[in-house]
C-alpha cells in the first residue's frame, strides 16, 4: 500500500516537472522556418555555389559551411568569411580564420559558431591573383537557448546570497560566543 | 574540544595580544601550519590581483571591441586565475582534512573550520572556494544569458549579480584568511616593555602595516574596494535622486558607504596608517589597471586591426578615481589615533562614538568631492544630460544631507561589526 502511494507520487512528482519545464521553455520549441541561405551567388568575377550543413540555426552551436566555385578556379584561391549581426542584433562581428582547403581544389569548408542569437548575415571576401570579389549572404534567423523564466533566472542568481547571510549569521554567532567567554572567564578571574 | 580562553582585545585595543590567553598555541607544527597558509594566501592574492585585472579588462572590451564569443582575452586572463585560485582553496581544505584526521599536531579544532559536516580548513580558504565556485558556475549562465540577450546587458542581470556575489564571496574570504593568519601572529609577537616610549611604539606600529599577514589583509580590502567601486560605477548604477530643481545621480550616495571599508581596516589591525594605505594602494591599483587595461586593448584590438565598437573609451580620465578615498584614509586614522585613550577603557559607547564619527568624517569627504572630481570627465552630462555644478558646494549637497549623515555614520557602524568579527577570526 505504502509503495503504491510512494510510486503515485513519484508520477505525480514526474508530471509536475514536466508542466514546470514546458511552461519554462514555452515559447523557445517554436520551430523555426528554414532559412539557412544556401545557393548560388555572385562576389564579383567569382561564380559560387554555398551550401549550409543544416536549414535551421541555434546560437553558439557550430554549423558548417561549404564554398564551392563554378567557374573553374585556376589557382590557388582565398576565402574570408565575416558573421555579421543585423542593426537589430547586440552583437559584435565575428570572424572566420583558418585553413578552409578541403581535397577538392574548388571547395572550401568554414565552420561557423555564432555567440548570439537574431538575425546575422554571413559576409564572403574572395581573392585570386589580382581578383577580388565580396557577397553578403542574406539575412538568417539563429534561435536562442531555450528560455527560462526571469524570476527563475534571478532565483538562480541570487543563491549565493544564502551563503553569504550564513556565513554572517555564523559570525555573528561566533562573536556572541566569544564575548560569553570572555565574560566567563573574567568571572572565574575575579 | 573548544578551549575557553580570553577573546582579542577587540574593546581594549592597547591590550598586548599576547596575553590573551591559550587559544594562539605557539607550537612548532601551528607555526608551520600558519606559515605555509600565509604563503598560498599570498599567492591567491597574486592571482586575485589578476583576476581583477581580468575582469575590468573584460568590462572595457565590451564597450570597445563587443564580445564575438566567450574565449575573449580578458576572460581567458580572468577565468585562469579565478581556476587557479579555486584550486589553491580546494588543495587547502583536502590536505588540512587528510592531515586534521590524522592528528597532525599544528591542526585541530581551534585552528581549522567544519565545512560540509567532514571536511576540515581555514575559514577563509573555504569561503574563497566557494566564491570561486560561484564565480565559475556564473560563467556558463552568463554566457548563455548573452545568447538570448545579447552584448549589451546592464550589470544588474541575474547571472552577473551572480558573479559579483562570487566576487564579493571571494574578497572575503581572503580578508578572513589575512585577518586570521595577522590574529596568531600578534599574539605570538612579544609585546613591547610597558617602559617602551611613544615614538617607538608608533614606529612599531609602522613596521607592522609591513608585516606579511597585514599588508595581505591591507591589500584584501583594496581589492573589496575595488569591487565595490567597479560594481556601483557611474555606468552601471542607474537612477537619480531630485532636490527641487536639482539633480543628484545616486551614485554619489554609494560611495559614502566605501567609509565602511576604511573603518574595518584600521579597526581590524589597530594600526594607525592601514585606512590611509587602503586609500593609497587603491589609487595606485585603479591607476595600473586602467592603464593595464589599455594596453591590453591597445596591443590585441587594435594592432591586430579588430574592429572597435568605439574608440573614445580608450580615452582614461578617471585613472585615480576616487583619489579622495586617501583623505577619508588619512581622517579615519586621525580619529583612531585621537580616540586611542577614550576607547581603551573598553566602554562600548565611546567605541560606537568613534567608529560613527570616524565614518561620518570620511562619508561626508567622499561624498563631498565625488561630484566635483566627476566633472572631470564630464560623463554625466555627456550620458544623462544632468547639469554639474562647478561649485563645491552645492543646494543639492545640502539638500542631501539628510540621508547622507545617517549613511555615513551608519557606513562606520558597519565597518566596526566587520572588525569585531574579523578579529575574533583565528581558525
Amino acid at each position: 500500500m505504502a509503495s503504491a502511494t510512494k510510486a503515485t507520487g513519484w508520477k505525480w512528482a514526474t508530471l509536475a516537472l514536466l508542466i514546470l519545464g514546458l511552461a519554462l521553455t514555452a515559447g523557445a520549441g517554436r520551430a523555426s522556418a528554414q532559412n539557412a541561405p544556401s545557393g548560388d551567388y555572385t562576389a564579383g568575377p567569382f561564380k559560387l555555389r554555398v551550401t549550409f550543413d543544416r536549414d535551421t540555426f541555434k546560437s553558439a552551436q557550430e554549423f558548417y559551411l561549404t564554398v564551392e566555385r563554378l567557374d573553374g578556379p585556376a589557382g590557388d584561391w582565398n576565402l574570408d568569411v565575416t558573421s555579421e549581426p543585423s542593426r537589430s542584433t547586440s552583437a559584435t562581428p565575428v570572424k572566420y580564420s583558418g585553413d578552409f582547403h578541403t581535397s577538392e581544389p574548388d571547395k572550401r569548408l568554414v565552420k561557423l559558431q555564432i555567440p548570439i542569437s537574431g538575425n546575422w548575415s554571413v559576409r564572403l571576401s574572395l581573392q585570386s591573383g589580382t581578383s577580388t570579389g565580396q557577397v553578403s549572404l542574406p539575412v538568417m534567423r539563429v534561435e536562442p537557448p531555450p528560455i527560462i523564466a526571469n524570476w527563475l533566472a534571478w532565483l538562480i542568481g541570487l543563491t549565493p546570497v544564502l551563503g553569504l547571510l550564513g556565513f554572517a549569521f555564523g559570525q555573528w554567532r561566533q562573536v556572541i560566543n566569544r564575548r560569553r567567554e570572555k565574560q566567563l572567564s573574567e568571572d572565574i578571574h575575579t | 574540544m573548544e578551549r575557553i580562553g580570553p577573546n582579542p582585545a577587540v574593546l581594549s585595543p592597547t591590550r598586548p595580544r599576547a596575553d590573551l590567553g591559550e587559544r594562539f598555541i605557539n607550537s612548532k607544527a601551528e607555526r608551520r601550519v600558519s606559515d605555509y597558509r600565509l604563503t598560498l594566501g599570498w599567492l591567491m592574492l597574486g592571482l586575485w590581483v589578476g583576476s581583477t585585472f581580468g575582469l575590468n579588462w573584460d568590462i572595457q572590451w565590451h564597450g570597445v571591441v563587443g564580445r564575438d564569443g566567450f574565449w575573449t582575452p580578458p576572460h581567458w586572463m580572468f577565468y585562469s586565475t579565478v581556476t587557479a585560485a579555486g584550486l589553491i582553496c580546494l588543495g587547502v581544505v583536502l590536505v588540512e582534512t587528510l592531515l586534521y584526521y590524522r592528528r597532525y599536531p599544528g591542526l585541530h579544532d581551534g585552528n581549522t573550520t567544519r565545512v560540509l559536516g567532514f571536511f576540515r580548513g581555514p575559514l577563509g580558504f573555504i569561503l574563497a572556494g566557494f566564491g570561486m565556485l560561484v564565480m565559475l558556475s556564473s560563467a556558463p549562465l552568463d554566457d548563455y544569458w548573452h545568447q538570448i540577450f545579447g552584448i549589451d546587458l546592464a550589470v544588474w542581470t541575474p547571472f552577473h549579480v551572480m558573479l559579483l556575489l562570487g566576487i564579493i564571496m571571494g574578497n572575503l574570504g581572503m580578508v578572513y584568511l589575512f585577518a586570521s593568519e595577522m590574529n596568531r601572529r600578534r599574539a605570538w609577537q612579544t609585546p613591547l616593555p610597558p617602559e617602551t616610549s611613544r615614538g617607538w611604539r608608533i614606529l612599531a606600529g609602522l613596521r607592522d602595516l609591513f608585516r606579511p599577514a597585514q599588508l595581505g589583509l591591507t591589500l584584501a580590502f583594496v581589492s573589496l574596494t575595488m569591487v565595490y567601486f567597479g560594481a556601483f560605477q557611474p555606468t552601471s548604477l542607474g537612477g537619480s535622486l531630485s532636490f527641487g530643481s536639482w539633480v543628484m545621480p545616486s551614485y554619489s550616495l554609494v560611495v559614502t558607504g566605501a567609509a565602511a571599508v576604511l573603518v574595518a581596516a584600521v579597526w581590524t589591525t589597530g594600526r594607525v596608517g592601514t585606512a590611509t594605505l587602503v586609500g593609497l594602494l587603491f589609487g595606485l591599483l585603479h591607476l595600473a589597471v586602467n592603464w593595464f587595461i589599455n594596453w591590453g586593448i591597445q596591443t590585441l584590438a587594435v594592432d591586430q586591426g579588430v574592429t572597435l565598437r568605439s574608440y573614445s573609451s580608450l580615452i582614461f580620465t578617471d585613472l585615480l578615481y576616487p583619489a579622495s578615498l586617501v583623505g577619508a584614509g588619512l581622517l579615519v586614522d586621525l580619529i583612531y589615533l585621537l580616540t586611542m585613550r577614550w576607547r581603551a577603557k573598553g566602554r562600548t559607547g565611546p567605541m560606537l562614538a568613534a567608529a560613527g564619527g570616524a565614518g561620518l568624517a570620511a562619508g561626508l569627504l567622499l561624498f563631498w568631492l565625488e561630484r566635483p572630481w566627476q566633472m572631470l570627465n564630464d560623463f554625466l552630462l555627456k550620458q544623462f544630460g544632468i547639469l554639474v555644478s562647478t561649485k563645491l558646494w552645492r543646494p543639492d549637497q545640502l539638500a542631501a544631507l539628510p540621508i547622507v549623515l545617517p549613511l555615513a555614520i551608519m557606513a562606520g557602524l558597519v565597518g566596526l561589526a566587520w572588525a569585531t568579527s574579523l578579529r575574533y577570526t583565528d581558525r
